[in-house]
């Protein structure tokens, strides 16, 4: 059975840097898909969790274990993202790889049973969500992150972003709104275009 | 409640209470258009699972765990200057005392017996020894003013003499280096007394409140 998190901070907190090292074997990867979801961009996204983590080891005696902590250290991550974002002034980008090489997809195959075309559908669809995800204003693409990738609870997120639960609320149902619309958009774009191309080809 | 979805996001959640859900399970039966809300809400919410994030070798270096260090380097930087402190003033005292101690010669020093009879007579300069020399001499003055000047010839009279008047001289010396060791002594625990004042001044100030006793939290 897994040592909870907040024993390894405990043991952490006494000068036991090993449980330090497992509780960020155990989060790197959460604390890097927010990063890069929120930034769009994978070296800045790495950047932000090396001072993620940083820090935490830094604060350490300031957690207060009051929230999880996986929730104080999605609050850094995101605090750290918002100074990157002012920094350098740049909104989040959608990166990706240019072309579609069958050789990689084949190697990408997240399972056996899914299929080349199944695979490329699923990049298609990923890169589209990045995009419509983009697109939106911060405050509601950070509470769909927070909700549909980290899975916190509706009070979770209003402490997070510091704004009442209804608030909360509101931002999820927008977002979710607005991509719902561009994606059935996107889709339909992409329906048309290739249906044009198939005409063009009899 | 279709002019409230704000609330279906707790239902699609699974995050309203259980009146809550009856409520909109009661309403969704009759509303085509809250139903289709929610159908379109639960779609773009599997949509969103196609969001992929690379893979990435892991970003943080493990922390290694702290050096140990030798009990030396636990000991308070204050305690290892004051140890100093205390060595230094002991050597220098041993120093004074010796420069003190060691036999004038006004002449060079020759290899063997000034070499030799000055530890065995500088290391032992104490009043006892001193009266020990001065009885001596006495009892050397008084056989010579007793001998008959008949009985001996002029040059044994001479080397006497010589010899007397060397003795007075060591004793002489030996009465400077007491003196001398005694006012070396003062002086080192002078300065020691005053070394330590102003130790026990810096270390006050420096302490946090409440440690010093000054004014300390209670």
């Amino acid at each position: 059975m897994p040592v909870p998190d907040e024993e390894l901070v405990a043991r952490a907190t006494s000068g036991d840097t090993d449980s330090f090292n497992q509780l960020v074997s155990r989060w790197e990867r959460p604390v890097f898909a927010l990063a890069y979801r929120t930034l769009g961009r994978e070296e800045d996204a790495r950047d932000v969790v090396q001072d993620a983590f940083l820090r935490a080891y830094r604060g350490l005696r300031g957690f207060k274990g009051e929230a999880k902590f996986s929730s104080w250290l999605y609050r850094i991550t995101l605090n750290l993202c918002r100074d990157w974002v002012r920094r350098e002034r740049r909104a989040p980008l959608v990166q990706v790889p240019e072309g579609t090489d069958a050789t990689e997809l084949a190697d990408a195959q997240a399972a056996p049973s899914e299929s080349v075309e199944e695979l490329v559908g699923r990049r298609e669809m990923s890169r589209a969500v990045a995009k419509a995800m983009a697109e939106l204003p911060e405050e509601q693409r950070i509470a769909i992150l927070l909700k549909e990738y980290h899975g916190l609870t509706f009070q979770e997120i209003a402490d997070q972003l510091n704004c009442p639960l209804s608030t909360v609320k509101t931002r999820l149902y927008q977002g979710l709104s607005v991509l719902r619309r561009r994606l059935e958009r996107q889709q339909a774009e992409e329906a048309s275009l290739r249906r044009a191309t198939w005409e063009s080809t009899l | 409640m279709c002019e409230e979805r704000e609330r279906l996001i707790g239902y699609v959640y699974e995050e309203c209470d259980p009146d809550e859900r009856r409520t909109i399970e009661a309403h969704l039966e009759s509303c085509h258009v809250c139903r289709n809300e929610i159908g379109g809400l639960r779609g773009v919410r599997h949509q969103l699972l196609a969001w992929d994030v690379p893979e990435q070798p892991p970003v943080w270096r493990p922390i290694a765990p702290p050096v140990s260090v030798s009990a030396w380097n636990a000991v308070p930087a204050w305690v290892m200057t004051l140890a100093a402190g205390v060595l230094l003033m002991v050597g220098a005292a041993g120093g004074a005392v010796t420069y003190a101690l060691m036999p004038r010669s006004a002449g060079p020093v020759t290899a063997s017996a000034p070499l030799r009879a000055a530890p065995a007579e500088g290391a032992s300069p104490d009043p006892a020894r001193l009266a020990q020399l001065e009885r001596r001499l006495g009892d050397l003055e008084r056989s010579v003013t007793s001998t008959k000047p008949a009985a001996t010839s002029p040059t044994e009279v001479a080397s006497l003499k010589r010899t007397l008047d060397a003795l007075a001289g060591r004793v002489d010396d030996l009465d400077v280096a007491v003196a001398r060791t005694a006012v070396n002594t003062a002086e080192v625990r002078t300065d020691y007394q005053r070394l330590r004042n102003s130790f026990v001044m810096t270390s006050l100030a420096g302490a946090p409140m409440g440690t010093s006793g000054f004014g300390g939290a209670r």
